[in-house]
């Protein structure tokens, strides 16, 4: 017997589902309106009353991406975002420290979750309360450090700063996966022959897979998604999709239907992955602490 | 966990310990092999201690300092100063109520409709499947494009809120120019992202209560209203502690929808402490001023940190 059986009588049970609709609903409503601002022609997204149906067009994405010609002069005079350098930007530091951190989180886990280490407690604490740490009290002497080593707008320190969250959260997520897995089945692979980090690395890895790969969703969104550091880091050279579409209606541009076909292919692949790794959302964003 | 970075017995492989050469590195081999552990944990800490505990460090020298943003280095010591200039001042005292507010307001009604919620979709038969997948979209999307996303809704003259509520017969209303209205839209917005990582974390809970415990209160007689507030809660209570603390330690820290919506306007009315943390450093260029406040915040996300990781260790959500 479970609570979804017994406690309720049927009238409840009835209002269950149009509650449900309704609430799915209010809660997916705002991300509808903003694709069909995407879909419709500029002069429609603030008529009022609202065009609710509308012929679509994907002039907005054309001229996004770059393939329509009327923005073309705007765009090299470098008044409306590059939404593909962004993107190209956006892809490199996301994919990049997701690798780095994920690398260095998942050995340092194997490290906790299979031996006996000093301290091992107050190590994972420390990672814990440093993935606590508010981004907005580390961009300042990150952007400060950065200056004096030449990082400021390159790859690289904006790798460095997204790690900086990503690596305590892959330790924190990966010693609970690694420790699911019995390390006897480690050491028999040992008395067959092969070395510890082999034996992780044939054995128990592949049992950890479903783990990893949401782990490498969230950080992966998690550098997609962050503003801030960006914000403040970047700027010609290594700016992100998430600061580069506000220069869509920032600075005088007001190309409503271009900022919601770039919100659009911002979220698209958000959405995707986020659904994927469904299952581990909740353990995910609670030892995340989502960053902010 | 015991040690067991040894599998095989000690005195193993005679002989060949005595091969000269090779001998070398064996016992090389060997030393390092007692070494392993800590092999694999000192990549990561090194790590984490060059890009977050230097720069931590850094911060706090800022924060004794008297540094403004054109120049690197020579920053002039002054102490305690940046601080005692904080407690002084109003506008630090009002991004702290804003920032008390939204944390709050956001929290409180984030875990009263989100669980509300979670036992109304506990019921359903089919579909919380579909519906769990869906609610996982909200809280997952980018804070700035929501933020992008809400400017079109809460347009004063064109907005589809206004006009919807027009047909109601409510005259328009300046969602974000209003100050007295700015920080509740703003505050809404956090709600709508929110509401749904509190539903699906309740619904997690619920799922997973033991029945037994549910029907013996049935058996015993409890009114749905009695179980709910004697068994349901009791038992889903851990889990939603720790939803609750770690929606406050986000809110607390809150800065890119304040950016994209309002910039901290209209005047001050939705400053908070990060986005004044970022104005100080980033348009006033006072960094030694920014530091400090950064590290109010710092202990502020501290203090919520401490029962957080014990809500954690105590119930099996992480």
């Amino acid at each position: 017997m479970t609570l979804s059986t017994e406690v309720t009588n049927g009238k409840k049970r009835r209002l269950a589902g149009p509650i449900t609709i309704v609430v799915v609903l209010f809660f997916m409503a705002p991300i509808l309106w903003f694709a069909s601002t995407s879909l419709k022609q500029s002069g429609l997204t603030f008529q009022i009353p609202p065009a609710w149906f509308f012929e679509p067009t994907l002039e907005h994405y054309g001229n996004v991406v770059g393939v329509s010609k009327p923005l073309e002069t705007l765009w090299q005079a470098g008044q409306i975002p590059n939404f593909m350098g962004a993107l190209f930007n956006s892809l490199i530091i996301a994919v990049g420290s997701t690798l780095l951190s994920t690398f260095l989180g998942t050995v340092a886990a194997f490290g906790f979750a299979r031996f006996k280490i000093r301290w091992e407690n107050a190590f994972l604490l420390g990672y814990l309360l440093i993935r606590m740490v508010p981004a907005v009290s580390l961009v300042l002497p990150l952007y400060q450090l950065f200056r004096i080593f030449g990082l400021n707008d390159t790859y690289v320190g904006m790798i460095i700063a997204e790690s900086t969250f990503q690596v305590p959260f892959v330790v924190w997520m990966m010693t609970g996966f690694i420790r699911q897995v019995p390390a006897e089945l480690e050491e028999s692979a040992m008395v067959d022959g092969l070395s510890r980090p082999r034996a992780m690395l044939r054995i128990t890895v592949p049992l950890i897979t479903p783990g990893l790969f949401a782990t490498v969703i969230f950080n992966f969104v998690q550098a997609w998604n962050d503003f801030l550091y960006p914000l403040v880091l970047t700027s010609q050279n290594t700016q992100t999709l998430p600061v580069a579409i506000i220069g869509f209606i920032a600075d005088g541009n007001i190309f409503w239907g271009e900022m919601a076909a770039a919100g659009m292919l911002v979220l698209l692949p958000v959405i995707l992955f986020s659904m994927l790794a469904q299952r581990y959302i909740v353990a995910g964003a609670t030892a995340g602490a989502v960053k902010g | 966990m015991t040690q067991t970075h040894s599998p095989l017995p000690k005195p193993a492989l005679p002989g060949r310990g005595q091969i000269s050469p090779a001998g070398r590195g064996l016992r090389r081999r060997k030393a390092l092999r007692r070494f392993n552990p800590y092999f694999y944990i000192l990549p990561g800490i090194a790590y984490i201690v060059i890009t977050t505990i230097v720069p931590l460090v850094y911060s706090l020298r800022t924060s004794f300092s008297e540094e403004r943003g054109g120049s690197i280095g020579n920053p002039t010591f002054i102490g305690l100063e940046n601080y005692f200039r904080i407690f002084q001042d109003g506008s630090f005292w009002h991004s702290v109520q804003v920032t008390l507010v939204y944390t709050g307001a956001t929290v409180i009604l984030e875990m009263i409709i989100g669980t509300a919620l979670a036992l109304v979709l506990v019921r359903l038969r089919r579909g919380r499947k579909l519906s769990r997948v869906l609610f996982v979209i909200p809280f997952s999307l980018p804070p700035v494009v929501v933020g992008l996303m809400y400017l079109l809704i809460l347009d004063r003259g064109n907005g589809i809120l206004n006009y919807l509520l027009s047909l109601l017969g409510v005259e328009a209303v300046s969602w974000l120019g209003d100050p007295s209205v700015a920080l509740w839209a703003i505050i809404s917005v956090d709600i709508w992202q929110w509401t749904p990582f509190v539903i699906i974390s309740a619904l997690a809970a619920l799922e997973s209560m033991p029945g037994d415990v549910l029907e013996a209160g049935i058996v015993d007689g409890a009114n749905p209203r009695q179980l709910l507030r004697w068994i349901i809660l009791p038992l889903i209570k851990p889990v939603l502690l720790v939803v609750a603390l770690t929606r406050a330690l986000t809110s607390l820290k809150v800065f890119d929808i304040v950016f994209v919506l309002t910039s901290g306007g209209p005047g001050r009315a939705t400053e908070t402490l990060s986005y004044n943390i970022y104005i100080d450093a980033f348009q006033r260029f006072d960094f030694g001023h920014s530091a400090a406040l950064s590290w109010i915040l710092i202990l502020l996300a501290m203090l919520l940190s401490i029962p957080l990781v014990r809500a954690m260790l105590r119930s099996d959500v992480a």
